[in-house]
Formats: structure tokens, C-alpha cells, sequence
């Protein structure tokens, strides 16, 4: 399986200050893959993210998106976050503007399109997350799932190769995070690579293709999401599973052989 | 003539305001230690003495001429100026920073996001002290009369010279009067700005925060 890498981070520090957020990770991302990332809060997960897309300066290391560096200067660095969109938890809708104009914006400025234009394309990605019927509506009358799906949209506008989702449902009641997921869950079919910080382990065994686990800015584990979710190789990985998971989980995580977990070469 | 003044110092003043109010804001120290300066003089130092300092003492420093319609329009433009600096520089960073977040991972450069995303915010949130700033404004004006330029005031206080006895009353109630109406279609072209301007849900009155927990679909 030699697939080309989307996303590649070699040995990345990055400290807040004095405290170290994340010490000397590295991971890969092949086209299509779609990696799942758990951990505590706090564990450095969310500046993984934001250091990829280029949010967050760091230290060392090296980020390369689809053979740009992120460390590269302004002018690329617009490109680069044109390549890899990202979904935040708190959605970051633009509440001044309408779905349609929210989803249109980018793609207007920044790739020419005129409004009308943008506006169409906007309208076709509003139906693909199921939101056609609210393309008029402004974020503040839209329900958290449907704010989120719109944010998603407005993502996909931009044509990424790749998308990073920061705990993308942790803001939402339990009833709407099922019509995000779905979304995404579809979007992973259609071989979208993904890069997913996420607590719904449903979805992590579900739709990843590898499950990593971090933990106060390390790596502790890595590999298929049957692996590290039921079978993990290492304490700390069990001891996060068992406060997240149900009892049913629960007992799948304690039980059976230490398994070791493969790993891929980063 | 009051009107005259008033609006050239609102109008530098609001153009001051923002370059500066943006400048305070800015990361790079040597826009923001400038700025600050500026609006820290300008909002400390009382309206009457900066006044006095245009019409008397900048021919003194610079020899030049300086009319009084001069001085008191540059004096009124920079008081204004600070103040309005105060107001956009606060409606900015009202602004959460998820926007600026949201606004970069799609890609848009400082300036797209500014322009497109941030100013739109700003603006909402900001009308309500700009009107408050452009009232102050007009009603500082009437200072001027001090350094002898004949406006409302210093035009109604001449007035009055004429007969102090039955007129005093009469005309300070005018002046009163005429002051009382330009504050008013101030406050009403702000509102009326506001109510264009107004996005639904987006409230300076409401908290976004608690809207968007207890909205549903």
C-alpha cells in the first residue's frame, strides 16, 4: 500500500511558554486515510491540529501538506491552508453573513468565482450536508449539528486535499452530533483524508483507518482502531479507554493478551 | 457654523479614529506605542486646554498663522479621534478570536479577514459608543466659543449680550434647544445604521454564547 502522503509531521515540538505541549511527534497521513486522535484534553491534540494548517507557529520539526511546508511564508501559507480545511469545535461561523454567503466567501475572494457562482456552488455543497433549506438562514437561527454542517460546507468549498476536525460534535447536544458524524462519515467514503480529534469512539471504530492515541504531547500508541481501542498495548492508552468508554468497551479494553500494536513508520 | 465644525471634526475624527484605534491594536509595537500615546494625550488632557494649545501656542512653536476655525477643527478632529481610536479598538477586540481562526483556516489572508469577517463584527458592536463619542463631540464644540470662534454658544452668548435681562432665558433655551435636536438625529442615524446593519441573533445586547446553546433547529 504505497500511497502518496498528504500530511507529514516529523519530530514537532511546540511549547506554550514554559509548558511542552508536544514533544517531537510525527505521523504520516496517506490520500484517503482517516486518522482518529484521542486523548485527554490538554494532551496537545488541538495544537497538533492547528500547527498542521499553520495556526500555531512551532518550534522544531518539520509539517509537510501535500509537499508544502508549512513554515513556509505568507503568500504559500494561504495556499496551504486552501489545501487542509479545518472544522473547530465552536464551528467559527461568520455570523453576519447567511449560510449561502458564509459557505460563498472563500471561494469569492479567493478563487475569483463570482457571486453568483460561489453562490450556486454553495447551494450544491449546502444540499450534499443537508442543508439546502436553511441556505438563507444566519448562523445564530441555526442549531448547533446544523451550524457545524454548514461549517463543513464551507470547508469543502475550498476543494481541500485533506480536513482536520477538532472535536467537531463536542460542543453539540447528543441528539444533532449523530447528523455531523454522518457527514463525515460520508465524506470518508468518498476518500476524503481526514485527520479527526475526537471522544466518539463509535465513530473511531467505525469509520478510522488508524487510531492514535496522545498523551500530555506524545504519541503513546498507534495503529488499527481494533487494536488500540480493544486490545491496547500500553497502560496509559487502557486507562484513558476505560474512563471514556461504556462498561461494554470497558470490559473489551481489560480483557485478552497484550496485542502489539503495529506500527507505522513514521 | 457649528455644524461646519462639528462635522469636519467628526468626519477626522471618526478617519482618525480608526487608523489610530487599529494602530493600538495592531501587533507590531511600533504602530501600538504611537497609537497609545495619541489616545492616552488626547482623551487625558481636557478639551479646553487642547484648544488653547491650537489657537495659541502652535503659532508660537511653528510661527504660523492659525485661525481660529483651524484650531478649533483640528483641536475638536483630535479629541474626537482619540475617543473614536477607544471605541474601535475595543469593537475589534470584541470580536472573538475563533473568527480570526475561522477566517484563516479558509485561507483568507489579514486583510481579507479584516475587511470581510472582522470590520463587519466590529462595526455592529461598535455604533453604540461612536454615537456616544460623535454626541460628546458636538457638545464639546461649544467650547470653541472660547478661542472666539462664533459658534452656536459663543453666537447665542452674544445674543444674549445684547439684552441680558429678558433675553438670557430665551436664547440659552435655544441654543439649548438646537443642541438637543443635532444630538438627537445623531443618536437616530445610529440607530437607524444599527437596525440596517442587524443580523438576526446578532445582538450587543444579547449574549451569542447563550443563543447558540439554547437555539434549535
Amino acid at each position: 500500500m504505497d500511497r502518496e502522503s498528504v500530511i507529514t509531521v516529523r519530530n514537532l515540538t511546540k511549547s506554550f511558554g514554559a509548558t511542552s505541549v508536544l514533544r517531537d511527534v510525527s505521523l504520516e497521513l496517506s490520500a484517503g486515510e482517516v486518522l482518529v486522535v484521542i486523548g485527554r484534553s490538554g494532551s496537545g491534540k488541538s495544537t497538533l491540529l492547528r500547527c498542521i494548517n499553520g495556526l500555531e507557529p512551532f518550534e522544531s520539526g518539520s509539517i509537510v501538506v501535500d509537499g508544502m511546508n508549512v513554515n513556509a511564508k505568507t503568500a504559500k501559507r494561504s495556499a496551504l491552508r486552501q489545501t487542509v480545511g479545518m472544522i473547530f469545535q465552536n464551528f467559527n461561523l461568520f455570523p453576519h453573513l447567511t449560510a449561502t454567503q458564509n459557505v460563498a466567501l472563500a471561494p469569492r475572494k479567493l478563487r475569483q468565482r463570482s457571486r453568483a457562482e460561489a453562490e450556486a456552488d454553495a447551494l450544491v455543497l449546502l444540499e450534499k450536508v443537508g442543508l439546502a433549506h436553511r441556505a438563507r438562514a444566519y448562523p445564530a437561527q441555526l442549531s448547533g449539528g446544523e451550524q457545524q454542517r454548514v461549517a463543513i460546507a464551507r470547508a469543502l468549498a475550498m476543494q481541500p486535499k485533506a480536513m482536520l476536525f477538532d472535536e467537531p460534535t463536542s460542543s453539540l447536544d447528543p441528539e444533532t452530533v449523530g447528523s455531523v458524524l454522518a457527514v463525515m462519515r460520508q465524506l470518508a467514503q468518498e476518500g476524503m483524508s481526514m485527520v479527526v480529534v475526537t471522544h466518539e469512539m463509535g465513530f473511531a471504530r467505525d469509520v478510522a483507518d488508524r487510531v492514535m492515541f496522545v498523551d500530555e504531547g506524545v504519541i503513546v500508541e498507534e495503529g488499527l482502531p481494533r487494536q488500540v481501542l480493544r486490545a491496547p498495548s500500553h497502560e496509559r492508552t487502557r486507562v484513558f479507554l476505560r474512563s471514556i468508554l461504556s462498561d461494554r468497551d470497558g470490559a473489551d479494553a481489560q480483557s485478552s493478551a497484550p496485542f502489539e500494536a503495529a506500527r507505522y513508520d513514521s | 457654523m457649528t455644524l461646519k465644525l462639528t462635522a469636519m471634526a467628526l468626519v477626522f475624527g471618526s478617519a482618525a479614529g480608526i487608523v489610530v484605534g487599529l494602530a493600538r491594536a495592531s501587533r507590531r509595537w511600533w504602530l501600538r506605542l504611537p497609537a497609545t500615546l495619541f489616545i492616552g494625550t488626547f482623551r487625558s488632557i481636557p478639551i479646553l486646554l487642547q484648544l488653547f494649545f491650537a489657537y495659541y501656542a502652535l503659532p508660537l512653536l511653528f510661527h504660523i498663522d492659525v485661525p481660529q476655525y483651524a484650531a478649533a477643527t483640528l483641536a475638536l478632529s483630535v479629541y474626537c479621534g482619540a475617543y473614536m481610536a477607544e471605541v474601535v479598538r475595543s469593537a475589534v477586540g470584541a470580536v472573538e478570536l475563533g473568527q480570526r481562526a475561522g477566517a484563516a483556516a479558509l485561507g483568507l489572508n489579514r486583510l481579507q479577514a479584516f475587511v470581510y469577517v472582522v470590520w463587519p463584527q466590529a462595526l455592529r458592536v461598535g455604533i453604540p459608543a461612536a454615537v456616544g463619542v460623535y454626541v460628546m463631540t458636538l457638545k464639546d464644540s461649544s467650547l470653541a466659543s472660547v478661542i472666539g470662534y462664533l459658534e452656536l454658544t459663543g453666537t447665542g452668548v452674544a445674543v444674549r449680550e445684547i439684552d441680558p435681562a429678558s433675553g438670557s432665558f430665551t436664547v440659552l433655551l435655544g441654543v439649548g434647544g438646537i443642541y438637543f435636536v443635532m444630538a438627537w438625529i445623531i443618536s437616530l442615524c445610529g440607530q437607524l445604521l444599527e437596525r440596517r446593519l442587524a443580523v438576526p441573533g446578532f445582538g450587543t445586547v444579547r449574549s451569542r454564547r447563550v443563543r447558540s446553546v439554547t437555539t434549535v433547529a
